[in-house]
């Protein structure tokens, strides 16, 4: 079952002007979160569609256990986020932490951030990527980990707030988050 | 076309039909030389506000959402036109997207992956249109070729003829299915996906009729026949509604309420001023339409792209283009005399549609209004225009036929209008609804 939040945040690292701070080398925008399951990453799949099978259905499976075929498979929906890096071309970025609030500050657990990729434009996809700043900014996305509260009924309609922590140059920047909006998507998202 | 007289416009306004006091402002007269309101030229003359004024944009969005609290409003308040965060900030995604044709679909239907022509370029090639043509006819190619998510749903079904054809995957004379496309997804996958065509086109005597809902495309029964085969769990309730949906309806808010609604026809939207069944957003501009279909088209991609702004206005102005089929028969004078009397203080404008009105007034099922996605207390007035085609009726699609709809005995609730009149008056205006 495809259970999935939208989540959107924006954050800005900011430097601090305390003593002699550390130059930032690059900014950090999170443009969008995305709740949904945990595919293992989003690899391109070589695999055909299952074809049509009309034999009895198979015992059912556990709830968000591994996917009994392809077809199913190619059903999950992975969570993940999005920001924007603009910086000095070759400073090195990295997420070193992602943690989920509930409305009342409460820390609901931290997601795992892995398999980055960077928008390319010519090809029109994310593709993997070695969490370099570019010359230019990029959009860059990460696989996130299924957060543990997705598949609860009474946990959507909620408002989270997502926290990034990312290793610029090997310095963390802080960050500002802000409220997010949390909704579901329908059954037909239109 | 027939336009009603202004005295029967008057009229709706002075009745109070709908909520008149929410309506959208009428805008000032033009001045001379300015072009009318919701002509070509006025459509046109609005582009760049879209295009390339964040400012424009998000007040336009701020002024479109009737209920800035609904679940559907909160999330494009949070994301939409903040220009130095939020879905502004979103890759601008031109796919390489191909129609599923005759000639792909045997693959498909063997259950291959789908391939994409060497060197297929992307559905846009950059050149912003010019004239009102022109747009129109990049707002087609979105209309059929812009994914809006791959759907493995679909690439299922391909493999199975008779469940496609019993779930409403209907294929043109020349083997074309209307609504599925082959394209690159941003991951680098090449999937079978769909389009606006999906829902809003469906295949007649072999033919395309574009805008017309597609009220044999059964959604739900697609989705529980994928989960039975492949064994995946979905919980008892939500397996119920999906059950319940039939052709035609689907659940398509944010929340969890129950409140499926009848896949619209898309005639007249030029003269609607209200968008969706629960009037969610408040159509007093073009904005405000290539809004809702630019952020349709980001959310359904889980926000990871968004599409370039030339194409969801082009899609505006060619939804704004569609016309419904058209019939010879000249209205009765009978049944246009009973309309004017007992409808068109609602069914007001050129489209025979109208504003709003509140769900309590209305008495249809009040789920959607007052729902936590979409709901803002009221529903909004539909077009009449191609009722004859409508069935079935209402938002949620509870009324078999236009018959049911006026009957003094009808079990769904709500619409009360005409099912006061004897049996011969109802026929006649039946009669001269069917030529609308």
């Amino acid at each position: 079952m495809m259970k999935h939040l939208i989540v959107i945040l924006a954050l800005s690292a900011v430097s601090c002007d305390k003593g002699t701070p550390p130059r930032a080398k690059a900014t950090v925008t999170l443009t969008s979160v995305s709740f949904a399951d945990d595919c293992g990453g989003t690899p391109p799949s070589d695999a055909p569609p299952s074809p049509a099978r009309r034999e009895a259905p198979a015992a059912a499976a556990k709830e968000r256990a591994e996917p009994l075929d392809e077809g199913a498979r190619r059903r999950c929906e992975q969570t993940s986020m999005q920001l924007v890096v603009v910086g000095d071309a070759g400073t090195e970025l990295h997420i070193k932490s992602v943690e989920v609030f509930d409305a009342d500050g409460k820390s609901l657990g931290k997601l795992s951030a892995s398999k980055p990729t960077r928008w390319n434009e010519t090809n029109a996809a994310y593709e993997p990527w070695d969490e370099k700043v570019g010359a230019a900014s990029s959009a860059v996305s990460y696989v996130l980990s299924q957060p543990s509260f997705v598949d609860q009924w009474d946990a959507r309609d909620r408002t989270y707030t997502v926290k990034v922590i990312a290793s610029v140059a090997g310095v963390d920047q802080p960050l500002k988050t802000t409220v997010l909006v949390v909704g579901r998507p329908p059954p037909v998202p239109t | 076309m027939r336009a009603l007289p202004a005295v029967a416009l008057a009229a709706a306004i002075a009745c109070g039909c709908g909520d008149t006091t929410t309506a959208p402002q009428l805008a000032p007269k033009p001045t001379p030389g300015e072009a009318a309101q919701w002509s070509d030229a006025w459509l046109l003359a609005q582009t760049s506000s879209y295009v390339s004024d964040a400012a424009a944009r998000r007040a336009a969005l701020e002024s479109s959402l009737a209920n800035p609290a609904n679940m559907y409003s909160r999330i494009r308040l949070a994301s939409y036109g903040l220009e130095s965060r939020g879905w502004d900030l979103l890759p601008v995604w031109n796919p390489r997207s191909i129609p599923v044709t005759a000639e792909l679909l045997p693959a498909l239907e063997r259950g291959e992956s789908p391939t994409l022509p060497a060197g297929q370029p992307p559905l846009w090639n950059g050149v912003t249109p010019s004239t009102m043509p022109e747009w129109i006819a990049l707002g087609r190619r979105v209309f059929f070729e812009y994914p809006m998510r791959a759907e493995v749903f679909m690439e299922y079904a391909l493999t199975d003829s008779e469940l496609a054809a019993a779930v409403g995957i209907q294929r043109t004379r020349d083997g074309a299915l209307p609504g599925l496309v082959v394209f690159a997804n941003v991951d680098g996958e090449t999937r079978v996906g769909i389009t606006c065509a999906i829902c809003h086109s469906t295949v007649k005597n072999g033919e395309v009729v574009v805008g017309q809902a597609r009220r044999a495309f059964d959604y739900g029964r697609l989705r529980l026949t994928f989960d039975r085969v492949h064994g995946t769990v979905r919980s008892a309730e939500e397996a119920k509604r999906m059950a319940s949906w039939g052709p035609g309806r689907a659940d398509v808010t944010e929340d969890d309420d129950e409140d499926p609604v009848a896949i619209p026809d898309l005639w007249g939207l030029r003269h609607q001023r209200w968008l969706t069944q629960a009037g969610t957003i408040r159509h007093d501009s073009p904005l405000a339409l290539a809004i809702r279909q630019e952020t349709q088209l980001t959310d359904s991609n889980h926000a990871r792209v968004r599409p370039p702004r030339e194409l969801a206005w082009a899609l505006a102005m060619f939804v704004y283009s569609l016309s419904p089929p058209t019939t010879d028969a000249a209205p009765p004078a009978q049944g246009e005399a009973l309309f004017r009397e007992h409808c068109a203080r609602c069914h007001a404008n050129a489209a025979y549609g109208g504003n709003t009105i509140a769900a309590a007034t209305i008495g249809t099922d009040p789920a959607l209004a007052t729902g936590r996605g979409r709901g803002t207390g009221k529903y909004r007035v539909p077009t009449l225009l191609d009722v004859r085609d409508g069935a079935p009726y209402l938002h949620d699609g509870s009324v078999g036929s236009l018959a049911e709809l006026l009957s003094p005995t009808r079990a769904a609730p709500g619409h009360r209008a005409g099912t006061q009149l004897v049996q011969d008056d109802r026929d006649a205006l039946i009669a001269f609804l069917e030529t609308l």
